[in-house]
């Protein structure tokens, strides 16, 4: 049989019955508002599980964008809405491969991404307007009555959201009457749709030289590809490693001489920059603290007597070796240097973002009065005998807001170094030190040292470590872990230190 | 949304269904004739037909049988296709090309077993392989029209056709 036998064939067997679904289908309008509408139902709202607040957004802009694209030629609200769509998508799409970075932590701090997120918020708004404006268009054409009230209803609810959210209201109350809204407007948006498909064969669709899937595919081939880069690349600090440097200065040995004779740990004495030497210069007294703590899960052992099942857990390995010490000073006040050290034990792993955050004693002890400004180095061994010494990639005071059940939002100021560790070496450790000075008598000195460790880069969007740390992270299963030790003791009357352990 | 309205007034004989008609559902009747007649003064007269025939033939629509738009589809498909044949008749007339002659019974019984099984093999493609036949051998529309609707290039539309009829030939066995 011929080509153009099989043609006639085909065309005979098409026309002896035409099923109704395919008439449902056939139509320019259903596919470009089926994508318009699910696209501004997964825009215009944000669920925060299972990843639903980045999905759906991500999902809705590329609907809208698609949907748009073949209606942008219909009336000039439409074309609006397409260029709207695509505005939408240079501002959000961007933001997801940063995301996946560290330096998201830099960007949302920025002024920049306060303008990405009202660009958006306000493209959005200016969308929702083109849409009403365009629809209404769409039914004059025909000839129709006008009815793209929901439409309008839907720019309306976008435009509350944006006040409320603006103002930052978050009552149950309001977000619950705002659900049933936006449900009652996407519904009613969805039949006025249907009822739309009459005049929608009147509409006539811009041709297209890149095809949806094609548009769909490069579309989520750049964000693949941005986010693994972001994953691979900008999942880590920069740290500036360099070689040791050679001999301290006469005076340093000396300093670190009188240190050790105090009882200072060797090793960790050996960590300490000349400068953290130099400062402790006349020490009169050294206190130590050392502990071992996991940074595994543990295992599980249960033990049963006399009918009771008592289960513990087990620690085979405690990767982080802690040492804490107090330097008492000479001066006129009570005068003390905290030095918080870590060593790793084994290898610490996954070598992403890492995050000490110290409780100076000074922020929670009235007795004592901030002296000396934090300071501290990270180091590692090559296993060849040579130590490598980076400065932490950030070491300073930082202010930032908790939530807490019991007492609500409360504004706090820590202590914060911020670093990552080499994939390579051995032995990787570091230290922070700050100086504390007797305001009034009588207290004790209690500083805290909360370590947290990032196990795996599985995580979206990536957080640092500190981030984690600054959301009161406390997990030990998830991404991060951490670890918490403090040096606790009181200088008794008679000069004798009381040690809590 | 103003199906019942309208069927019920051309039902009563009242002139606002066809009033209702050509405001409702014009677009739809434009849209499946447009590609099947070119001049746009044949639609128009297309157009009308269509209407006529809805009024006299809307005793004959059974909802049980199809939807609303299925029924208006096939009337203006079918009277379009007529049209634009007895235009293309006179032409035809002129050569000496076309096949005369009946079918023997043989050849018209193998006819209608091609057809059934076609119809089988229609009925078991992919909804959106489907959905670009039917467009193309029921609606007639260009290839650039299915394009632009579904969001896809002429290309890949071609593509798509030619890869559905092969599929068409295996599933017939490969005996066309």
């Amino acid at each position: 049989m011929t080509e153009r036998d099989f043609d006639k064939l085909l065309e005979t067997a098409a026309a002896e019955g035409l099923p109704d679904d395919i008439v449902r289908e056939v139509t320019p309008w259903r596919k470009a508002m089926g994508n318009i509408i699910g696209g501004s139902g997964m825009c215009a709202i944000t669920i925060n599980m299972l990843q639903l607040n980045v999905l759906l957004p991500t999902t809705g802009v590329i609907l809208q964008l698609l949907g748009f694209r073949s209606l942008r030629r219909e009336n000039r609200w439409l074309g609006a809405c397409w260029v709207l769509a695509l505005l939408r998508v240079v501002l959000f799409l961007p933001v997801l491969v940063v995301d996946a970075t560290i330096y998201r932590e830099v960007f949302y701090s920025s002024g920049a991404a306060k303008l990405a997120v009202y660009s958006s918020a306000g493209t959005q708004l200016l969308l929702f307007f083109c849409l009403w404006r365009g629809l209404r268009a769409a039914q004059k054409k025909t000839g129709l009555p006008v009815r793209s009230g929901s439409a309008g209803a839907l720019f309306a609810w976008y435009l509350v959201v944006s006040a409320l959210a603006q103002a930052g209201y978050a009552g149950w109350v309001a977000a619950v009457f705002m659900l049933v809204c936006y449900i009652c407007i996407l519904k009613s948006l969805s039949s006025l749709s249907k009822e739309m498909e009459e005049q929608g064969y009147a509409i006539c669709p811009a041709g297209v030289r890149v095809s949806d899937g094609v548009l769909v595919k490069a579309i989520l081939a750049f964000l693949a590809v941005g986010i693994l880069c972001g994953y691979l690349f900008f999942g880590r600090y920069p740290m500036d490693w360099r070689p040791e440097a050679g001999e301290l200065s006469s005076q340093a040995a000396e300093v670190r001489g009188q240190l050790l004779a105090l009882g200072y740990p060797e090793g960790a004495l050996r960590d300490l920059a000349e400068e953290d030497i130099l400062s402790c210069q006349g020490a009169l007294r050294v206190v130590v603290h050392e502990i071992d703590e996991p940074v595994n899960q543990g295992r599980e052992v249960r033990e049963t007597w006399e009918g009771y099942t008592q289960i513990s857990t087990v620690y085979d390995v405690k990767e982080l070796h802690l040492t804490d010490v107090a330097v008492e000073l000479p001066g006129e006040r009570e005068h003390w240097k905290i030095f918080h050290h870590f060593l790793w034990t084994v290898d610490p792993g996954f070598p992403g973002t890492e995050s000490i955050q110290l409780w100076p004693v000074y922020n929670h002890i009235e007795g004592w009065a901030a002296k000396d400004p934090p300071t501290g180095r990270v180091l590692y061994d090559d296993g060849k005998g040579n130590t490598f010494t980076a400065p932490y990639h950030s070491l300073g005071a930082e202010g930032y807001t908790t939530q807490s059940i019991f007492w609500g939002d409360q504004y706090v100021k820590d202590l914060f170094a911020t670093f990552s560790l080499p994939s390579r070496g051995e032995n990787q450790r570091g230290y922070i030190s700050y100086g504390i000075v007797m305001a009034r008598p009588g207290y004790i000195i209690d500083s805290w040292i909360n370590y947290t460790h990032q196990r795996s880069r599985f995580q979206y969007p990536v957080l640092t470590a500190r981030e984690n740390r600054k959301q009161g992270g406390w997990n030990t299963s998830g991404t991060f872990v951490l670890v918490q030790n403090a040096l606790q003791f009181f200088v008794m009357e008679d000069g004798s230190i009381d040690m809590w352990e | 949304m103003h199906e019942r309205e309208t069927i019920q007034l051309i039902r009563s004989r009242d002139e606002r269904g066809a009033g209702d008609l050509l405001l409702y559902y014009g677009p739809l009747l434009r849209y499946v004739i447009a590609p099947i007649l070119p001049r746009e003064q044949d639609r128009e007269e297309c157009l009308s037909e269509v209407a006529m025939q809805v009024w006299t033939k809307i005793d004959s629509y059974d909802p049980q049988r199809g939807r609303w738009t299925t029924w208006l589809t096939v009337l203006a498909r079918n009277a379009a296709l007529n049209r634009a044949r007895r235009a293309r008749g006179e032409a035809e007339e002129l050569s000496d090309q076309i096949p005369s002659g009946e079918a023997t019974p043989e050849e018209a019984l193998l006819q209608k077993e091609r057809l059934a099984a076609l119809r089988k093999a229609i009925d078991r493609l992919a909804q959106r392989d489907r959905v670009i036949f039917y467009r193309k051998y029921y609606y007639q529309q260009p290839t650039s029209q299915i394009a632009s609707e579904l969001g896809m290039t002429t290309r890949a539309v071609e593509g798509r056709l030619y890869r559905t009829k092969q599929k068409l030939r295996d599933m017939l066995g490969g005996e066309v």
